[in-house]
């Protein structure tokens, strides 16, 4: 009877114990799902923000203004034709 | 009583207890199996409810990305919150009123969510996960996940190409065109609760993962889309003029690269390039010589009698000209824009073959292209013309088109006489990279013969050099275009001094890459001629095109069709995205050259063993390279053309994910675990 009892202790112990741990891993998950969510979010919005700060539309008058640039004329582009450089084999 | 008696008596009790144990454990056995068996389901039906919860996860709609891979709208996950004040621990508050002040919450809802004597809170907006994070999981706090859409670049063009959404509705642009592509698979999962009152994701229901919408390539170019908006910008306040259109196409396959139009106000809510027909004026002219000159009616130096500015045409209405001559020949017709010269010239057609003409030039019909509220214009039918009609329509007047059909009218002169379907989308590829649709080039029909066709860009090389398209000409490559000044009609009338001025180019002239055509709407700064006010947009355009590597031009192709040499600037140029790159012996020489030391702009063109016949990048898949070692992955992506930048992350992959398509050269982010 009293090996019967311990018996039973043991298994809930155990199952308890089981259950508590699948528990606490599941939060932990949950939690870095959110962070990964957040830092999703973020990564959005810097890369928008970055994309807005670079475009033209934003540099072009600044660069005019400040550093007194303009587009160059079709004539001010040079176009170089390069030759493919020979292959170096490590 | 003996002691047998006692016995006995004490047996009945005990007899009597363990049948009343005995019932007990039968009506407990009994009531087991009635709440298990009979009531069991509903029992289990509201443990569920009580415990658990099915969450909506929704799914992402398909993100939109420009021709070269730049992501233009992506979908983004924002939250709303509901509170209940009487559950958020005592230790959370102050987490919970500083993010709420982050969050720039209406205050009055702020100071509700801290009252510990209010049960239940809905808190106003939806606010971004990554500003949000404090208050999501908190006890107390409920949070439902939406989707919101996010503009990945400023660009009021795109934004009108792309459209919106009311909620999850989609209402305008390509977001309503591409509902059905767009949208996504909701997911869900089953969350349990706990005994402290948090809530876990079920492990016996096994979360539905959210699907992902289709991602759509457009055809817009962001960098050309960036300079055309610029320049529209800057002609319409320069002009203070109510607003303007721009299209920028590839005549060969009818590619859309770029659409921008502008209000007075710079409110831009759709695309008046597709939405908004108007009448062409002189820009409609050269479809009637192109059709004599096929038919051998006329020759581009045919000499038309001219009147001097001056016609008194069949009794019936005064023509006059702007350029006075006595005489031009036809290809001084179109440089000089003459009214009286292409109306000489129109009266050797007959209505029915002009009608057809406009018919097929694509005047009057729908162009085809996937975006909502597009206008088919004008075209009156040909039992209702009058006396006054066909003469009108000589000079671009009593009919009306978009800004778009006039382009791709144009692209058929640039691609030897074939008109082709517009689009905007180039590719549709599943959320697993899977290439669901691909754009082909569709011919609508062939309206001239390719000689035609070539005659046609010739003699429209003249309004640029000689005629009224001058201010648009380049030094370096030769254009072909068309000026054209529409009167507006108000109020019944053409006489209100409301001018359209606009211009089309076909750069370059011998073998166009692009279409452009450039519209203002009432300009009132002095200056109403499109070759003055319109066509200064089409030369910024080109040179900012030319001077950028973001944009669709060939260059291989393009330095074929140099016809001057580079000249050293004056002062330094910029290209507005990418640095010049200077050689030190083109840098020596400009600085030899240049007496104020200024630097040329250098474009490097990448090697080929064809120097005039390079094919056309195309788009590649970003391989996986998930198991791969660093070195391997990084082969894999060079071999692909990929330039390859090593980050740390806590997931490995790449970004762009495996699967999506982008253009050799473009940045792929290799993610490595540390």
């Amino acid at each position: 009877m009293a090996l019967a009892l311990v018996g039973f202790l043991i298994v809930t112990v155990s199952v308890i114990a089981r259950r508590s741990a699948g528990r606490a891993l599941q939060r932990d998950l949950t939690t870095i799902q959110r962070t990964r969510t957040q830092l999703s979010g973020e990564q959005i919005k810097l890369e928008a923000e970055i994309r807005s700060a670079s475009s033209r539309t934003r540099l072009a008058p600044l660069v005019e203004q400040s550093l007194g640039m303009r587009v160059p004329a079709d004539t001010q582009v040079i176009d170089l034709q390069v030759t493919e450089a020979p292959r170096v084999t490590p | 009583m003996s002691l047998r008696d006692r016995l006995s008596a004490l047996r009945d009790r005990f007899a009597l207890v363990e049948w009343g144990v005995a019932l007990f454990a039968v009506a407990i056995i009994l009531k087991a199996a009635h709440v298990q068996l009979l009531n069991g389901g509903k029992w289990a039906a509201l443990a569920t409810r009580q415990q658990t919860r099915l969450e909506r996860l929704p799914a992402p709609r398909g993100r939109m990305i420009d021709a070269t891979g730049m992501p233009l709208v992506e979908s983004r996950e924002l939250v709303s919150f509901n509170i209940a004040p009487k559950e958020v621990r005592k230790e959370d508050r102050a987490s919970l009123a500083r993010t709420l002040n982050r969050l720039k919450a209406p205050q009055p809802y702020a100071r509700r969510a801290l009252d510990t004597n209010r049960k239940w809170i809905n808190l106003p907006g939806r606010y971004p996960v990554s500003d949000a994070g404090p208050l999501i999981g908190m006890r107390g706090v409920y949070t439902t996940y939406e989707m919101a859409r996010l503009m990945a670049i400023q660009s009021r063009g795109v934004r009108a190409v792309v459209g919106g959404l009311d909620g999850d509705r989609a209402i305008s642009g390509l977001e309503l065109a591409l509902d059905s592509v767009l949208q996504g698979v909701t997911g869900s999962r089953q969350l349990i609760k706990t005994g402290r009152g948090d809530r876990l994701e079920s492990p016996d229901a096994p979360m539905i993962a959210p699907v992902s919408g289709s991602e759509l390539t457009l055809t817009i170019n962001y960098g050309v889309q960036d300079i055309a908006e610029q320049a529209l910008e800057r002609a319409v306040i320069a002009n203070d003029a109510d607003g303007g259109d721009v299209v920028v196409l590839d005549p060969r396959s009818g590619e859309i690269i770029a659409l921008a139009s502008r209000t007075r106000g710079g409110v831009v809510t759709k695309l008046t390039a597709v939405t908004d027909p108007y009448e062409p004026g002189s820009t409609l002219k050269p479809f009637i010589v192109a059709q004599l000159l096929a038919s051998g009616r006329t020759r581009p130096d045919e000499v038309i009698n001219t009147f001097n500015g001056t016609l008194n045409y069949k009794g019936i209405r005064r023509l006059t000209d702007a350029h006075i001559a006595p005489r031009m020949t036809v290809t001084e017709v179109l440089a000089q824009s003459s009214n009286i010269g292409i109306v000489t010239l129109r009266d050797r057609m007959q209505n029915r073959e002009h009608f057809d003409l406009l018919r097929n030039l694509g005047f009057g019909a729908y162009t085809g292209v996937s975006y909502p509220g597009e206008s088919p214009g004008r075209l009156r039918p040909l039992g209702r013309w009058d006396q006054f009609t066909p003469s009108s329509m000589a000079m671009g007047y009593e009919l009306t088109v978009t800004p778009l059909q006039l382009a791709l009218a144009y692209g058929a002169i640039a691609n030897d006489g074939v008109l082709m379907e517009p689009t905007l989308i180039r590719e549709v590829r599943s959320a697993d990279g899977t290439v669901r649709w691909r754009h082909r080039p569709r011919i609508v029909r062939r309206v001239f013969s390719p000689a035609i066709a070539q005659a046609m860009r010739e003699v429209l090389k003249h309004t640029i050099t000689e005629g009224t398209g001058q201010s648009a000409s380049l030094t370096k490559f030769a254009l072909a275009g068309k000026s054209g000044t529409t009167k507006l009609l108000r109020n019944g009338s053409y006489n209100s001094g409301d001018y359209t001025a606009s211009f089309i180019g076909l750069f370059p002239a011998d073998a166009p890459q692009l279409v452009i055509l450039a519209k203002v709407d009432r300009p009132r700064n002095g200056q109403i001629y499109g070759g003055l006010v319109a066509a200064p947009i089409l030369k910024a355009i080109i040179e900012g095109a030319f001077a950028s590597t973001r944009t669709a031009i060939d260059r291989r192709a393009l330095a074929t069709q140099v016809i001057a040499p580079p000249i050293i600037p004056d002062s330094i140029g910029y290209a507005g995205d990418v640095a010049p790159i200077i050689t030190p012996r083109v840098a020596k020489r400009a600085r030899g050259d240049a007496a104020d030391g200024a630097v040329p702009y250098v474009m490097a063109i990448a090697p080929s063993t064809k120097a005039t016949a390079a094919p056309p990048l195309s788009a590649r898949a970003v391989p996986t390279v998930a198991g791969l070692s660093l070195r391997d992955a990084l082969l894999a992506l060079h071999e692909r053309g990929f330039r390859v930048v090593v980050d740390t992350l806590a997931e490995q992959g790449t970004s762009p994910v495996a699967g999506t398509a982008a253009l050799p050269g473009s940045l792929v982010r290799l993610h490595r675990t540390p």
